[in-house]
């Protein structure tokens, strides 16, 4: 059985990730290294523990299942942080505006 | 006449639509998420902290009975029904699809939990022996509940981040 290089193996899960998530790889960069390499760690813990036979293949499924929900939680919080973002940018901007445009307009549209 | 009522209609229909874009830009800032919610963040620090502790009493004691999924039946019961009530409660939260869809993701992973015990009983192994074990498993709830916490409290907005813990 070949072994598993944690370093090799987080590269391509990110770079796989990369593929997938191209637009939005600028802001997830960090968190999804973060993540592919936590997947990568459990996959070498499954490898060894299954070689040694204390861990079923069941279980080690399971396993990795747990990991991968964690990479999706995480990356969900990515999104819900970027919503925020653009929500705090638009309402800083029109904060900025607004005393201008309610003097220009004669009354309070902001 | 039915011109006229139409166009008067038509009318009658932009002016209100006026209307109520302006009472949306004088009321209210936009808001793309919902927003913080502080039952949500408690029970989801206290559901991690019962996780967190399921773990512990595992580690200690990786002996049968006490390691076996039925001598821990208390604790997947009140985690069930601990994450169905957040989720119920997230549910009818507006702007709040990505902590509802976090929670059933964090309900998935405990249901794995479960799922992983009876597995290790099934092959008369005490599931908390292991270390590399326990550290993955603890590692992947732990940076669940945080990533969920995380998007709470960034929910409150104009205050310091990590407020309120």
């Amino acid at each position: 059985m070949a072994k598993i290089n944690v370093a090799t193996l987080t590269k391509q899960i990110r770079d796989a990730a990369k593929g997938e998530l191209t637009d939005k790889w600028p802001e997830i960069k960090d968190y999804a290294n973060t993540e592919a390499k936590k997947i990568a760690e459990t996959i070498k813990m499954i490898s060894i523990m299954t070689a040694a036979g204390k861990m079923s293949q069941k279980a080690a499924k399971i396993h990795l299942r747990i990991q991968k929900n964690a990479a999706t939680t995480v990356l969900l919080t990515v999104e819900g942080l970027g919503l925020i973002a653009v929500e705090n940018a638009i309402n800083a901007a029109v904060r900025v505006i607004q005393d201008t445009v309610n003097k220009a307009v004669g009354f309070r549209l902001i | 006449m039915s011109s006229i009522s139409y166009a008067y209609r038509k009318r009658s229909i932009r002016v209100s639509m006026l209307a109520v874009l302006l009472a949306l830009t004088a009321c209210a800032e936009i808001s793309l998420i919902s927003d913080y919610d502080a039952a949500t963040d408690q029970q989801v620090t206290k559901l991690h902290r019962d996780v967190e502790t399921f773990f512990t009493v595992l580690e200690r004691n990786p002996t049968k009975p006490a390691c076996t999924r039925a001598s821990n039946d208390a604790f997947y019961a009140q985690a069930t029904t601990d994450i169905n009530l957040l989720i119920a409660r997230n549910e009818i939260r507006t702007k709040n699809d990505i902590t509802k869809k976090q929670l059933v993701v964090m309900k998935d992973s405990l249901e794995l939990l479960e799922g992983l015990h009876e597995v290790a009983d099934s092959e008369d192994r005490c599931l908390g022996l292991d270390s590399n074990e326990m550290q993955a498993l603890r590692g992947a709830f732990s940076t669940s509940f945080g990533a969920i916490l995380k998007l709470e409290l960034a929910k409150k907005r104009g205050e310091a981040e990590g407020s309120g813990n």
